[in-house]
């Protein structure tokens, strides 16, 4: 998994983005859960890593997200979208950078610098009812400007 | 007039020979080529091009006088630009440069006259550039050089070159420092300078030398996410004694999990630094540890334990014993603080911020009573309960309160804020109010902000905004009242400079109308004024912008003005024209309910007096003397004296008489009061609906007089008439065509069909027998 997000930063280093449309790339693939994702970014690609590969969202996963900067993160809210099966559940924005208080080591970063947030994630809950689940992802900066954007697939099939 | 069109024709060349990619941003003249696919920078700028924006393109190298042709250049950024050599002297020429960047460049080689002719560049950045030591970047011939970020790079070494000295901001973070010897920070130590800011976050600090920092004064320092663990930390703020700080920032960024238990000896080093304004933050604190060991800090007068999961039991025993001088004190964020007595102690307190930490005992206790020169006091999200009315008694100087989030007894409301004379901004947000006393605002004279969004507001009387003079900005959104009273409304537009009213439950219905005209108004005046204020009723505007159904009202009541205008004038236009029969209708209505009269005359003659005498000798002798006898009803005889003439013709001709004789001759047409009759006559048989008129035209009469009389001429051209003319023959036939049209439509009269009075006693006979059938 970390050559594969070494490889994705290192293509985007080399090419930076040109192409319309990303490919998918494959987060984990169990028996339970197959997650997928891909770049609504029109500039850029993302590297995602997510480790272990669990259904059960109450468990500490290492998430790794990599992405270079095309504008200044001073500021930097995230905008969420979540579907069920086809059928749009709820949206979410979250404040990830304030400028007095940055919580996270990432914010206030400048353009051009390559961030990458290697850190464990809880999401809490229960786990994963059976189906599909879309989530769009949006990092949105103090000009409104994307600074990363990604589409999320997921397909639960719990074996019980 | 030339020199524009040089600088448009300039610009085509820009424009042309970089690939119409480059956009030109306006005022100053700044080119943004970023993401061109440029590998060399344009050469044909506008002269006087003050920021050029080169950012992702592949330049791959900066030759020799690169930018010479562009000398008025303020700011060049060259992220990203896959630069790994800069040619010496690249930036010659550009002497008017502040502001330079190279982050994200890998630029292997930097000589000694990289930066050579940047004499007023004073901030430079070079952040990613893999950079393994400060002393290779040839920044001594920078003489004007306040701001180096040299973050995220391989630097190991924390030696600072004397040039680097007299910088203001020097950003080190996220590199690979660890140890810090003691002569690195040597070059600051002999220069008095303290404005340096030197940030330090994200290097994995493990061996500071204890004297590196001994009299060293710094203006801030940061030291985010630099400890890897609790005994690291205390060792290396033990090594960094000696140092001033006017600013120190320790502590972690989030999600660093790792537990640190409280001792004394973990920030002991603090105690011999001389520290103004102190941030911890991030750290996740083992619970109920604090209390026991107060930080000792005399000169602190700032303090900021915010986001670190803070569990304080007696606040703030630790704090207040060890802290004489301090004046602001930032706890928000954290779990629990349980004020206690001691908290009395920190009446020299000036700015206090509890905000998302679990607060006790406030609102039940008058805890700042002695808090007499606190100025700002933020409570919001501390899930207090105010319940008495002295929960804020003693804040004589505040000027800011943020309570959002709480709870208020409706009983104290009208009390709570009677000592906050000096109160500038209130923030009572989602504090689910219902109801506001009219008394709660009257003390706060300098109350110039107030939030009272998200509550549960069903009105917003004017008598509760009235005693805040010094009032200019309300926000009251997200409540639930469905329009304002005209008292408020006046009131928000005398006072106020900006209110936020929008997402309240509004009523768009018509008797709003003051309320959605005031509105409307609203979007043409200098007040600043929420945008989307939806209708939530009635059902059919639900989602309607205010605005727009004030239009639509509008128009529905100028339409209606207008029908109702459109109406008055037709019924007005046939009034005018009909007024005459309009009065002989309402005078014959009048009279119609008791339409039950005896009709005991056969014919109602009209006549002009002028032709009585022809009535008198052919007319009476030949009905009321022939069979049957025909019982006629003439003015001169019948009418009944004393009564007014419209009275008698109406009442005793026209009601009683089953027909109307009309004759018509020259006089006839020139008399008022025949032309009234016959109108009558007309009306009347319009309302018994049936035909009683019969007209003997008793002369040749001049037409031209005859359509003056609308009427006349009318029912002439429509009907069969009686002519009157000379001759035997003639006359019998005209008195039998009288007789035969008087006895239609009575039946009494049927049987006596002859002319002349052969069988009169028959027919007398037949009329007893009709009576008696009667």
């Amino acid at each position: 998994m970390k050559n594969f997000v070494i490889f994705l930063i290192i293509s985007q280093l080399l090419f930076p983005g040109e192409m319309k449309e990303w490919p998918t790339h494959t987060i984990c693939k169990t028996e339970e859960v197959e997650a997928y994702y891909k770049s609504c970014d029109p500039m850029q690609d993302a590297g995602l890593s997510m480790d272990p590969c669990y259904r059960s969202l109450g468990k500490r996963l290492m998430a790794k997200i990599g992405v270079i900067l095309r504008q200044d993160i001073n500021l930097l809210y995230m905008n969420s979208r979540i579907g069920y099966n086809g059928v749009y559940l709820f949206h979410e924005e979250k404040t990830l950078c304030e400028k007095t208080a940055p919580k996270f080591s990432f914010c206030g970063k400048k353009k051009g610098e390559f961030v990458l947030y290697n850190h464990s994630v809880k999401i809490g809950g229960p786990s994963l009812p059976k189906g599909e689940y879309f989530i769009n992802l949006e990092l949105i900066n103090e000009n409104n400007y994307i600074i990363a954007c990604v589409n999320f697939t997921v397909y639960s099939h719990p074996t019980v | 007039m030339d020199h524009r069109w040089i600088f448009l024709l300039s610009l085509w060349c820009v424009f042309d020979s970089a690939g119409s990619c480059c956009v030109e941003e306006l005022p100053p003249v700044s080119i943004n080529c970023y993401k061109c696919n440029l590998s060399v920078a344009p050469m044909d700028l506008p002269k006087h091009t003050t920021r050029l924006d080169l950012s992702f393109n592949p330049l791959k190298s900066l030759s020799r006088n690169h930018f010479l042709q562009m000398s008025k250049l303020e700011l060049l950024d060259l992220t990203r630009c896959s630069i790994s050599l800069i040619e010496d002297h690249a930036f010659f020429g550009l002497e008017h440069l502040h502001t330079l960047i190279l982050t994200g460049n890998p630029i292997e080689r930097w000589s000694s006259s990289t930066f050579s002719g940047l004499e007023s560049l004073q901030r430079l950045v070079v952040v990613e550039t893999s950079l393994t030591s400060l002393s290779n970047l040839p920044v001594m011939q920078l003489p004007l050089l306040k701001e180096l970020n040299v973050a995220k790079n391989l630097l190991k070494s924390l030696f600072l070159p004397i040039y680097l000295s007299s910088l203001h901001i020097l950003d080190l973070r996220a590199n690979q420092i660890a140890n810090i010897k003691e002569d690195d920070l040597d070059n600051l130590r002999n220069t008095k300078l303290s404005n340096l800011s030197l940030i330090l976050s994200q290097n994995p600090l493990t061996n500071i030398v204890p004297g590196s920092f001994r009299s060293i004064s710094l203006h801030m320092l940061h030291l985010k996410g630099c400890f890897s663990s609790a005994n690291v930390m205390e060792s290396n703020l033990k090594a960094m004694s000696g140092l001033f700080v006017e600013k120190l920032v320790i502590g972690h960024y989030r999600n660093y999990l790792k537990t640190i238990d409280l001792k004394s000896e973990r920030v002991e080093g603090l105690c011999n630094m001389n520290i103004e304004e102190l941030t911890i933050t991030g750290m996740h604190f083992s619970q109920n540890t604090f209390h026991e060991y107060p930080i000792e800090v005399p000169n602190l007068e700032f303090l900021d334990l915010s986001r670190n999961v803070l569990n304080i039991d007696k606040c703030c025993l630790q704090i207040s014993d060890g802290i004489s001088n301090l004046l602001h004190l930032n706890l928000s964020y954290n779990r629990q603080v349980v004020l206690y007595s001691v908290f009395l102690n920190l009446s020299h307190l000036q700015s206090l911020d509890f905000s998302h930490t679990e607060l006790t005992n406030v609102g039940v206790y008058p805890i700042f009573v002695l808090m007499d020169k606190l100025i700002y006091l933020d409570l919001s999200n501390t899930k207090s309960h105010f319940s008495i009315q002295c929960s804020f008694c003693g804040l004589y100087s505040l000027q800011v309160l943020k309570v959002s989030h709480s709870v208020f007894e409706t009983n104290i409301l009208a009390s709570v804020f009677k000592d906050l004379k000096e109160l500038r901004l209130l923030d009572m947000s989602s504090c689910g109010l219902i109801y506001i006393p009219v008394e709660t605002f009257a003390s706060l004279k300098l109350l110039q902000k107030l939030d009272l969004s998200n509550n549960k507001l069903l009105e917003l009387q004017g008598s509760v905004l009235n005693p805040l003079n010094d009032l200019t900005i309300l926000n009251v959104s997200s409540n639930s009242f469905p329009s304002l009273s005209s008292e408020t409304t006046q009131f928000i537009s005398q006072n106020l400079s900006e209110v936020d009213l929008s997402n309240n439950p509004f009523d768009c219905s018509c008797n709003q109308m003051p309320f959605l005209l005031w509105v409307y108004e609203q979007s043409n005046r200098r007040l600043r004024f929420s945008n989307s204020l939806k209708c939530q009723t009635p059902e059919y505007l639900q989602g309607t912008q205010l605005s727009e159904v004030n239009l639509i009202c509008n128009l529905t009541i100028y339409v209606c003005f207008g029908v109702f205008v459109v109406i008055t004038a037709i019924a007005g236009g046939m009034f005018y024209c009909y007024k005459q029969k309009y009065f002989h209708l309402c005078y014959l209505l009048q009279t119609h309910n008791n339409h039950n009269v005896e009709k005991e005359y056969d014919a109602f003659v009209i006549h002009s007096s002028l032709d009585e005498e022809w009535v008198k000798e052919h007319l009476v002798p030949k009905l009321e003397d022939g069979a049957p006898r025909f019982q006629l009803c003439l003015h001169y005889r019948d009418f009944i004296p004393g009564i007014p003439i419209t009275t008698n013709i109406v009442n005793e001709g026209i009601r009683r008489s089953r027909k109307a004789l009309i004759i018509v001759s020259q006089n006839f047409i020139e008399s008022k009061w025949c032309s009234f009759e016959f109108e009558m006559v007309m009306s009347w048989q319009f309302l018994e609906s049936q035909c009683g008129i019969i007209v003997i035209l008793l002369e040749a009469v001049n037409m031209a007089h005859l359509k003056h009389m609308l009427g006349l001429n009318k029912y002439l051209r429509k009907n069969t008439y009686l002519k009157w003319v000379d001759g035997y023959v003639e006359r019998k036939v005209f008195w039998r065509r009288l007789r035969e049209a008087l006895q239609k439509g009575d039946e009494s009269k049927l049987c006596a069909p002859q002319l002349d009075n052969n069988n009169g006693d028959v027919c007398e006979e037949q009329n007893e027998h009709n009576r008696m059938k009667l």
